[in-house]
């Protein structure tokens, strides 16, 4: 680099001064909780308390860890996002997998069939009907199966497969292999990065995913983490009600809790396996994503 | 291979996009989808005379509308920050921070938006009223007209950082000779933004602002309008958070007016799909640029 002109380098520093504060507001109101959730409750709300916890307690999570419903909650979120994902990945790549050949007949037809859905849809009241009428109500098939096919996931998967030179289907082909064995011994292999891309999208949308909880499952040991989070959210009464039962039940004395920092720990617990496994998944949805915006 | 595919589309797509017509007809679970009692427009002139109707659509387009003029420049503005970042460490380092929110789901935001906002020990007051801007804390969530602004600035803190990401992908793939000519004739790092990496991103930018303004009525632009209306909304803040989403599943499945909350739904659908439609010719015309 030659000498650089004082404008540019005023430049230059002003940029890097005013991204660091926008990663400080990103991450520091996020941290501003978890300290929060780690702070007694009664003193917490006198405010004041900025980058490390006034008074320390883990009565928060020794409570949130100890309430039978959070854990409940949780197996039914792993499940889900673990089935889910499996489901949609497999369901979603073979179609991929064959509307990318060419010679696959009546391709144009289930192109468009699944296309017209990315723009029009029959909107929320059809669709809650539909989901009764087909008996899912009330049923843990009502998280899995409805999201096992997305066709912006399957265009992804096409981009990518596309890219695949023929030449490595071929060999197999000869030596007697059929479509769907090309498929996992060949193409999977390849096309690892896309995969996990997909993968990683889908399984944060199950562990996110509280709507179809809260619109078709009444069953309480079917309800998820973050429905869990929105009953909270929304009825501080219900917290009310669950802590004093807690509090009889065990009979120990709760005094430095509220219902603010119980929700931050169970917030901090639901948002824990995203915060855990985001950064190694980072490095493989940047590239996913790279793939389906130069399709797009 | 295609078979499961197209058999989730049919049952969960093209059935509910079918069953639009109870629209039309006045649903009676006994008689189901097909046989309910048809009543044509029975349920949009209802709509022209719902009194609640008027705020419903006011708060549905004032925060998109805030969301397209104050948000949509947002992660532009911070793609081509990020571009003129020279490290590669503090680039992955505020990419990885930036973009982290956006895998967090609205119900946490919102959980912890309450934690912000809170005026017993919430992290807004307490700064506010520590500076001297407010002299007592202030409920905010309880303020009917902070409300679309709250729900713009959650969205730029989870959303821009993301949304820069489009926005870069396009710059890495601008030719590095024009860099370098501009280098020859000794452009300075502002002007080479200004005339080689905003004309090259031009097409991504008005290609997303299509898509937002096909989304002004439903979702917006990264489908939070729903969620943050329906987790932040309280009864002292409702007449500023209700909007068509959070409508139809009140009327809808809460109160049971399934037919009429399906025509708000349809009228909705419909008017998106034309404001994309205009969008789309519009930008075509002045840019060139079209996105169907």
């Amino acid at each position: 680099m030659k000498r650089r002109s004082v404008g540019d380098r005023v430049f230059v520093a002003t940029n890097y001064l005013l991204i660091l504060v926008f990663t400080i507001l990103v991450v520091y109101p996020f941290l501003w909780c978890v300290i929060l959730s780690f702070n007694d409750g009664r003193d917490a709300q006198l405010g004041g308390i900025y980058l490390w916890p006034r008074v320390f307690t883990l009565e928060n999570y020794r409570f949130v860890f100890s309430s039978g419903d959070v854990l409940t909650a949780a197996k039914t979120s792993i499940m889900r996002t673990v089935v889910g994902t499996v489901g949609a990945i497999f369901v979603t790549s073979i179609f991929a997998y064959a509307a990318s050949k060419r010679d696959l007949v009546f391709r144009r037809a289930y192109m468009l069939l699944g296309l017209v859905t990315m723009y029009f849809g029959g909107g929320l009241i059809p669709y809650v009907l539909v989901i009764r009428m087909l008996g899912l109500y009330n049923s843990f098939l009502v998280y899995v199966i409805p999201g096992l096919f997305a066709m912006f996931n399957a265009l992804v998967f096409m981009a990518f497969f596309q890219t695949i030179p023929a030449s490595l289907e071929e060999s197999a082909k000869l030596d007697g292999a059929n479509d769907f064995l090309i498929f996992v011994r060949i193409i999977v292999p390849v096309a690892k990065p896309v995969f996990a891309t997909i993968a990683l999208f889908v399984a944060v949308g199950q562990w996110n995913s509280w709507f179809d909880n809260m619109l078709f499952v009444r069953e309480k040991s079917l309800q998820t983490l973050s429905f869990f989070l929105t009953k909270m959210v929304n009825a501080q009464r219900f917290v009310d009600e669950t802590m004093s039962k807690f509090q009889t039940g065990v009979g120990r004395n709760a005094v430095g809790m509220t219902t603010a920092s119980l929700m931050l720990a169970t917030m901090v617990v639901t948002a824990f396996p995203i915060i855990v496994l985001y950064p190694f998944l980072q490095k493989h949805f940047a590239k996913g994503v790279m793939i389906g915006s130069i399709k797009g | 291979m295609v078979l499961p595919a197209l058999a989730l589309l049919i049952l969960f797509r093209y059935i509910p996009m079918f069953g639009l017509q109870i629209a039309f007809r006045e649903f009676m679970f006994n008689k189901g989808m097909l046989w309910s009692p048809w009543v044509g427009l029975k349920h949009f002139r209802d709509f022209f005379t719902d009194p609640y109707i008027a705020g419903v659509l006011v708060n549905t387009m004032g925060i998109s509308l805030l969301k397209v003029f104050l948000m949509f420049p947002v992660p532009i503005v911070l793609a081509l920050m990020l571009n003129e970042v020279r490290s590669a460490s503090f680039k992955r380092v505020t990419q990885t921070i930036s973009y982290f929110p956006y895998f967090i789901s609205w119900v946490v935001v919102a959980l912890m938006a309450r934690s912000w906002l809170s005026a017993s020990g919430g992290l807004v007051n307490d700064i506010l009223v520590g500076l001297g801007i407010l002299r007592k804390p202030v409920l905010f969530l309880g303020e009917p007209n902070a409300f679309w602004w709250i729900a713009l600035v959650l969205e730029i803190w989870k959303n821009a950082g993301w949304g820069s990401i489009i926005y870069l992908a396009a710059m890495s793939g601008i030719d590095p000779e024009l860099y370098e000519a501009a280098d020859m004739d000794g452009a300075r790092r502002i002007r080479k933004m200004v005339s080689i990496t905003i004309p090259s991103i031009l097409g991504t930018v008005m290609i997303l602002f299509i898509l937002n303004i096909g989304y002004m009525l439903s979702g917006g632009l990264y489908g939070s309008n729903f969620e943050q209306c329906y987790l932040l909304s309280n009864p002292l803040n409702l007449p500023r958070s209700e909007i068509l989403d959070t409508y139809i599943l009140r009327i809808g499945v809460s109160l049971g007016r399934y037919s009429y909350a399906t025509a708000v739904g349809l009228l909705q659908g419909v008017v998106s799909f034309i404001l994309l439609l205009a969008a789309n010719t519009g930008s075509k015309r002045l840019t060139g640029e079209s996105f169907l």
